[in-house]
């Protein structure tokens, strides 16, 4: 459990953050628009990024502001492209990182390479280099080399970014299969993947903290407000203008299906039951909720 | 020497220029009487050579900032990145021994001594500078290019125009004195340059936000 408390960070007078706070546990994914904070408040959980104000609190340990070190220890980031070492091979890549890490003893090094290139479904491109690899070998590389120093906390910027369909769903698995006995941060713009990955989500925007809960939690908070109407091709630019459209279903040839958010009920709209992505931009327009205040599920 | 042969691997093609110039200027010494051409000689190793030296200390950071690196190994990386300096600048110093070792052979009136340490002075400072031109601008290209420009500029003007320390000479016109005060500020101009790195390549937020 991680316990993130009033965080705020200013950069160059603008307030990238503003009292964020967060209760962090499983596999935890944070979601919000592009310039919502989402890669600073990344950078403060790595202990890449001091803050200004608030507090950090790792189980029962207490991290505050400038107190990086400590932090780090228990760590492991994957940022969203990992692209290291092109021109050296897989082990060549993992075993220079392990001694940076401080791995020092050969033997051990080797073993405990050996392990994670196992975990990670990767011995077999031992010695392929780094630059051949696929997308999501060298997402699982990035995991590999994070896996080095079995840190409880992985934190994970955009796990399925720039990957096809079937190493979407393998890393997926990977990342499901161990989070057993770790917690797992996921950032990410794309709700979809945090739906099936995460067990519990925070969104933010503008550097604020909208809403914390399930995805099912997150789901309901759009409750009411999602419809769907049936409608020629010709009208959709007058329904855009109108309406928040979530998602567009040709039923035939003149006949679309349209999915939309709105407060009120359209004409002859009949209500859906919401699901994650609803919820999520109900909450981003700031539907049903205060202001200021942040939805507590 | 694992770790060196795993960087130059890694610096692939880049790591040889120095080499390929060291082999060239050493086969012009060898080649061209250096009783006609000792000041050509001279400049052509400050301004062609020298500047070299930082194109190693530049290229060991490429992998931070070029590879997205960054993020992941700058917990680690600061202590890492001081020892191989000293490995890359003193590969390029037993090179610029050599270099040095064959124009004072050729040349009665230049003592090798004298000719190192204030060639072994601008390589300090220009690596040093370069290394700290690369991490504070998180750019390889940048940071060549200041390099270059600086070079390029007290070539054309002689260093005499601009109003910024000058490192080169371009005349035998230096005393035993004028050179060990050289060393010795460079000395602690590199060191405060290789402090400088250590203290930004430890800190992510300068550009990133």
């Amino acid at each position: 459990m991680i316990q993130v408390r009033n965080l705020t960070k200013s950069y160059k007078y603008k307030k990238i953050l503003s009292e964020a706070t967060l209760n962090i546990e499983g596999i935890y994914g944070l979601i919000g628009p592009n310039g919502a904070g989402k890669t600073t408040l990344m950078r403060i959980l790595a202990g890449l990024v001091s803050v200004n104000e608030g507090e950090i609190l790792v189980e029962s340990d207490k991290f505050q502001s400038k107190d990086l070190k400590s932090v780090r220890n228990n760590i492991g980031y994957l940022p969203q492209d990992f692209n290291m070492y092109p021109k050296a091979t897989v082990f060549e890549c993992l075993e220079h990182i392990a001694i940076l890490k401080g791995l020092k003893d050969r033997k051990e090094r080797r073993n405990r390479i050996e392990q994670v290139l196992e975990q990670v479904n990767l011995l077999e491109a031992t010695k392929q280099k780094v630059h051949k690899l696929s997308g999501g070998m060298r997402k699982r590389l990035g995991i590999a080399q994070v896996f080095l120093t079995d840190p409880g906390i992985l934190i994970i910027d955009e796990p399925t970014a720039g990957l096809d369909i079937f190493e979407r769903i393998r890393f997926r698995n990977l990342l499901r299969e161990i989070s057993k006995d770790k917690t797992i941060i996921i950032f990410s713009h794309i709700v979809e993947d945090v739906e099936f990955l995460c067990t519990k989500l925070g969104i933010i925007k503008e550097g604020k903290v909208l809403a914390e809960g399930t995805p099912s939690e997150i789901a309901q908070t759009s409750s009411g407000l999602v419809w769907e109407i049936q409608a020629h091709p010709d009208h959709l630019p007058e329904i855009f203008k109108q309406y928040t459209v979530i998602d567009i279903k040709q039923q035939d040839y003149n006949l679309l299906d349209i999915r939309i958010l709105s407060e009120q009920k359209p004409n002859k709209a009949t209500p859906l039951k919401p699901t994650l992505i609803d919820g999520y931009l109900s909450i981003i327009n700031g539907w049903g909720i205060e202001k200021d205040e942040p939805i507590k599920i | 020497m694992n770790q060196l042969k795993f960087e130059i691997k890694n610096m692939g093609f880049h790591f040889y220029l120095p080499i390929i110039v060291f082999l060239f200027v050493s086969i012009l010494l060898i080649m061209l009487p250096t009783e006609q051409y000792e000041i050509q000689f001279f400049i052509l190793l400050q301004v062609l050579f020298i500047p070299l030296s930082a194109w190693w200390s530049i290229f060991l950071v490429y992998e931070l900032y070029h590879h997205q690196a960054e993020e992941i190994l700058i917990q680690f990386y600061s202590h890492k990145l001081l020892i191989n300096y000293v490995k890359f600048v003193s590969i390029f110093l037993l090179m610029l021994l050599v270099t040095v070792t064959l124009l004072g052979v050729k040349s009665a009136e230049l003592n090798i001594g004298e000719l190192f340490i204030l060639l072994t002075s601008q390589v300090l400072v220009i690596s040093s500078f370069g290394l700290l031109l690369a991490i504070f601008f998180k750019s390889v290209e940048t940071s060549l290019m200041a390099i270059i420009m600086y070079v390029a500029t007290e070539l054309i003007t002689l260093g005499d125009l601009f109003p910024w320390p000058h490192i080169f000479y371009f005349a035998f016109n230096f005393t035993v004195e004028e050179i060990s005060t050289f060393g010795i500020v460079s000395l602690f101009v590199s060191a405060a340059f290789l402090i400088f790195s250590f203290f930004f390549v430890k800190r992510i937020e300068r550009h990133i936000i």
